[in-house]
């Protein structure tokens, strides 16, 4: 099994916040991970240094390495990156432009003009994204006319169109209802098998369903990374066993 | 192959990043160094009178850095400029133009907020708005059109000859109006800000809602009020047209009679000079550079008197944290 | 006794708290009052497009045979029977004596006058009359404005023909500095608007928030301290010289006056377009950032179409501050009311041209005040413009 992502002695601090802690994680290709913990641990900083979104806030510190491929990530141009490990947001945020140009706006920004090849690769990723049946023949209009469920589906498409090789999901359902969150997830089923999804998620039913190895964060730290199957029937640690039964979090 | 390319084509975009980060640093950093350079050419050029030789009829003078400083009389001699009366002159009018707006400000901001129904202050805000878009050449006219008139009339009540209104009431008049909407504006926005639960809670101990609007809400919104005031005297330092069209400009001494007329800094600039080189000209950046002085000195002291004012707030809030 | 005493002082300072607030809308009323029962006289459409200063033009008039006798006549109002005209005494622009022709018979000899070469000249009511010259049976006789309607008349009809009838198109209007004014506003917003939104675009999506970002940002708040006589000062020290050395202007200049006012504009701008990219959501630049798009490519896709309100409300912002600025412009474009204006002379705006009427010897209220009145309209709609802009950009808030 071929890893991609390895991340070895990271170490994140947002000024004077400790934020991750010595973590040690190998995530695994074209398989579907869950970072799972209480609010606050981590989870999601761990998954915006994937792809360096990081980048973006002044204060922040990294120390240890992060192989994409086996390349270090700090050398890559983050750009490049980006446009290999793709990302989908808490909160669907389309562009306030039309459905079309939101999944083309990556490709124009590689500098694809060819309107063939633009219109391809769009239908082609909304269909992959079980977007495309509800939205052809609207595709003009604007983004944030469609609703919150297909807004995040459109984002994910908008990831897909980059042709990545791995997709980031940060808490991609929490601010949906439960049955766009259940298309999501058929989703998210039908993708893993193009792509490696790392995700992160609150809710532990939906790690459980969904993912194949399953990372539990606390305070910064993994306290246990282990199948998905394992880690829910037998877990080793007590703080995950407490954390899965609900007695805190 | 393609692979290739599309890493060539990225590296590309960075470095059109790069050079576009730069470009736009550049305009940005030229844009604040304007003030920097506004501050210089006139520094330069405001102190160069009191070097420079020029040729009068007096033979070859610089302007007497002293006399300039603290003379009563702006020309008296072709290399002799007073500007000191000047500059109090300037400061009785901003300062009594002060004395009238700023009560009225403060009230009309209290009457806005706490005390018009709803309507009635919808208008009012509309009005203050209104107010403090009219451009100061309209506020100028105003004077020399009604103003001047008003004050003419009530000198001659008492007797007093004015040179067709033209005074430093008038031009405090102006100038009072003028600097309303300013200080009222600031001062509308910090009273709305005031906590509610001070206010009730002053309901509860049995005051008036008045008595709650005059001890509470003004106490709690001085400090923002405050920074209206230092905004307006700012502006009423250096406003020129308006005044200008009804101070007179007077040649010598400090005006107290406000029937008199009086002159300011910035109507020497505009009106004083009547050369078009020379020492009579390059005089008016000297008077520019006066103007810069005050007006730096005082926004500085005022500061640190509103800061002294924000750090007993914070004193009190402090003990009554430990008292609690 | 003591809840009497409070309720009488509560009535007084509430009592005062109405009387300020009514001060300002005394104000208020009081100056659209004055502006518009000085200026409505005044302000017509004619006076938007004529010229400021009078046009001489110079006659040669023949009596024809028609008998103009059975005019209606109007009191106060002087006829010739013999050239089928009425005038009447008035004023000039200056306020001194004049006449001015108020009536033209239909048949009257002036529909046909000529001019020393020959050409047609159309003359027409409201014009004024400086001098006529008339050959009768008694040799020449000259009339000037001193000699008053009455006296004209006398003179005009002691002969058949005018061999020289000077007359002039009254002036007062304010064409030149109506077009200084567009010309001014087009030349600063084309100067500042690009340089303020870039600098914006730069401190809220490229500079890191440090230090030196804030320096900058506050280095730029400062130029909005500066009054803005000193920035006419600058004019003269900076851009007065910098136009004469690029062009062949000498002196003041519109172009210099643009130059000035785009510095002084450039923190309104600036903070406006920054409010205005602060507001949209930050997700925008980390989902575009996330597709891979670089940060060049993030401002001018995402970031600047969105933050298209906010330039627009500078753009109004700057306009208003553009009309009603004038002491800064005394310097830096001159006091000189001209007719003919040109990028490189110097002009006056419409504030200036109030400022020169008045600072003139003889103040022409009238016109102040009809400008003035032009101005206020213009202010007030900037004002409700900026009003939709935010409303508009509200709605699309909510809809997002």
């Amino acid at each position: 099994m071929k890893e991609a992502f390895k991340i070895n002695n990271l170490d994140l601090s947002y000024g004077e916040k400790h934020v991750l802690k010595n973590i040690n994680i190998d995530l695994y290709k074209n398989k579907v991970t869950a970072f799972i913990g209480p609010s606050g641990c981590g989870k999601s900083t761990l998954l915006r240094c994937l792809n360096r979104m990081n980048d973006l806030i002044d204060d922040c510190h990294i120390t240890g390495t992060i192989l994409y491929d086996n390349k270090d990530i700090n050398q890559m141009n983050p750009m490049v990156l980006r446009t290999n490990v793709g990302m989908v947001f808490q909160n669907p945020n389309p562009f306030p432009m039309s459905i079309f140009e939101n999944v083309a706006y990556g490709l124009r920004c590689q500098g694809i003009r060819n309107k063939k090849i633009l219109h391809d690769i769009v239908v082609d990723s909304l269909k992959k994204a079980a977007l495309y049946e509800e939205v052809k023949d609207r595709l003009k209009d604007s983004a944030l006319s469609l609703s919150g469920g297909q807004q995040q589906r459109l984002c994910i498409a908008r990831a897909i169109a980059m042709h990545p090789d791995v997709i980031l999901m940060d808490e991609p359902t929490s601010a949906l209802d439960p049955i766009a969150t259940l298309k999501i997830e058929e989703l998210i089923d039908s993708l893993k098998n193009e792509f490696t999804i790392i995700i992160v998620t609150h809710n532990m039913q939906q790690a459980a369903r969904i993912s194949d190895y399953t990372a539990f964060f606390m305070l910064g730290e993994i306290v246990e990374y282990s199948l998905t199957e394992d880690l829910f029937k037998n877990p080793q640690q007590k703080k995950t066993e407490d954390y899965i039964t609900g007695r805190f979090g | 192959m393609e692979k290739d390319n599309k890493l060539k084509r990225i590296e590309h975009k960075t470095l059109i990043d790069k050079m576009v980060k730069y470009a736009f640093l550049s305009i940005c950093v030229f844009c604040s160094l304007c003030v920097v350079f506004i501050a210089l050419f006139i520094f330069i050029k405001g102190i160069t009178p009191f070097f420079k030789k020029y040729e009068t009829s007096v033979g070859l003078k610089s302007v007497n850095f002293f006399k300039f400083i603290f003379g009563g009389t702006w020309f008296k001699s072709p290399n002799i400029y007073g500007a000191g009366y000047i500059v109090i002159n300037t400061l009785i009018v901003v300062i009594l133009s002060l004395l009238i707006s700023v009560p009225l400000s403060v009230l009309t901001a209290l009457f806005v907020v706490r005390i018009a129904p709803k309507k009635l202050s919808m208008i009012l805000s509309i009005v203050i708005e209104l107010l403090s878009g009219i451009p100061s050449i309209i506020y100028g006219l105003f004077g020399l059109g009604v103003l001047t008139k008003f004050v003419e009339g009530l000198g001659s009540i008492f007797g007093i000859q004015t040179a067709g209104g033209i005074s430093l009431l008038a031009t405090v008049l102006v100038l009072s109006i003028m600097i309303l909407p300013t200080i009222t504006t600031i001062a509308i926005t910090s009273i709305s800000s005031v906590n509610n639960s001070l206010i009730l809670g002053s309901l509860a101990l049995g005051a008036s809602p008045t008595q709650t609007n005059f001890k509470v809400v003004l106490i709690g919104a001085k400090s923002g009020i405050f920074s209206g005031i230092i905004l307006g005297i700012g502006r009423a330092l250096g406003e020129a047209t308006a005044i200008t069209m009804v101070c007179g400009n007077s040649g010598s001494g400090i005006s107290l009679n406000p029937f008199d007329i009086t002159r300011t800094l910035t109507s020497t600039m505009l009106q004083g000079i009547h050369e078009s080189s020379g020492m009579d000209y390059d005089i008016r950046f000297s008077i520019g550079l006066l103007l810069i002085v005050i007006i730096i000195v005082t926004n500085l002291s005022l500061n640190l008197i509103k800061n002294r004012i924000g750090n007993n707030d914070g004193n009190k809030k402090k003990n009554k944290r430990s008292a609690s | 006794m003591m809840e009497t005493k409070r309720k009488i002082k509560d009535l007084l300072a509430n009592g005062s708290t109405y009387l300020s607030a009514s001060i300002s809308l005394i104000v208020l009323l009081a100056i659209i009052l004055f502006v518009f029962i000085n200026g409505s006289k005044t302000l017509s459409f004619k006076m938007l497009t004529s010229p400021y200063y009078e046009t001489p033009y110079f006659a040669i008039v023949e009596a024809n045979d028609e008998d103009f006798s059975s005019i209606e006549e109007k009191e106060g109002v002087y006829y010739s029977y013999k050239y089928g005209i009425g005038i009447k005494d008035s004023k000039d622009l200056e306020k001194k004596d004049a006449v001015e022709i108020v009536y033209i018979d239909e048949k009257s000899p002036f529909n046909s006058a000529k001019s020393v070469d020959g050409k047609t000249l159309k003359i027409k009511v409201g014009q004024q009359i400086k001098r006529i010259q008339v050959k009768g049976e008694s040799g020449i006789k000259v009339a000037t404005t001193s000699s008053k309607a009455s006296g004209m008349i006398e003179v005009l009809d002691s002969g058949n023909y005018i061999n020289e009838f000077y007359y002039v198109d009254m002036g007062g209007g304010i064409r030149g500095s109506l077009l200084a004014t567009l010309m001014l506003v087009g030349l600063t917003l084309l100067i500042v608007i690009p340089i303020g939104v870039i600098s914006a675009i730069y401190l809220s999506l490229y500079a890191k928030d440090n230090k030196f970002t804030s320096l900058l940002r506050s280095l730029i708040d400062m130029i909005g301290g500066i009054p803005s006589i000193i920035f006419g000062l600058i004019s003269l020290i900076v851009f007065i010289p910098f136009v004469s050395k690029i062009s062949s202007s000498n002196g003041a200049s519109v172009l210099a006056g643009a130059f000035t006012l785009s510095i002084m504009l450039l923190p309104t701008v600036i903070r406006t377009t920054e409010e205005r990219i602060n507001a949209i959501p930050k997700t925008y630049k980390s989902a575009s950032l996330a597709l891979g798009a670089s940060l060049t490519q993030t401002a001018f896709k995402v970031i600047l179409p969105n933050a298209l309100p906010g330039i627009l409300t500078s753009i109004i912002l700057c306009i208003g501050r553009i009309i009603g600025e004038s002491a800064a412009l005394i310097f830096a474009m001159g006091t000189a009311i001209q007719d003919n204006v040109g990028i490189l002379q110097p002009a006056t705006t419409l504030a200036v041209h109030i400022w020169s009427v008045m600072t003139d010897e003889n103040p022409n209220f009238g016109l102040a005040c009809a400008i003035s009145i032009i101005i206020l309209v213009i202010v007030l709609m900037l004002n409700i413009l900026v009003k939709l802009v935010s409303l508009k950009f509200k709605k699309y808030e909510v809809k997002k």
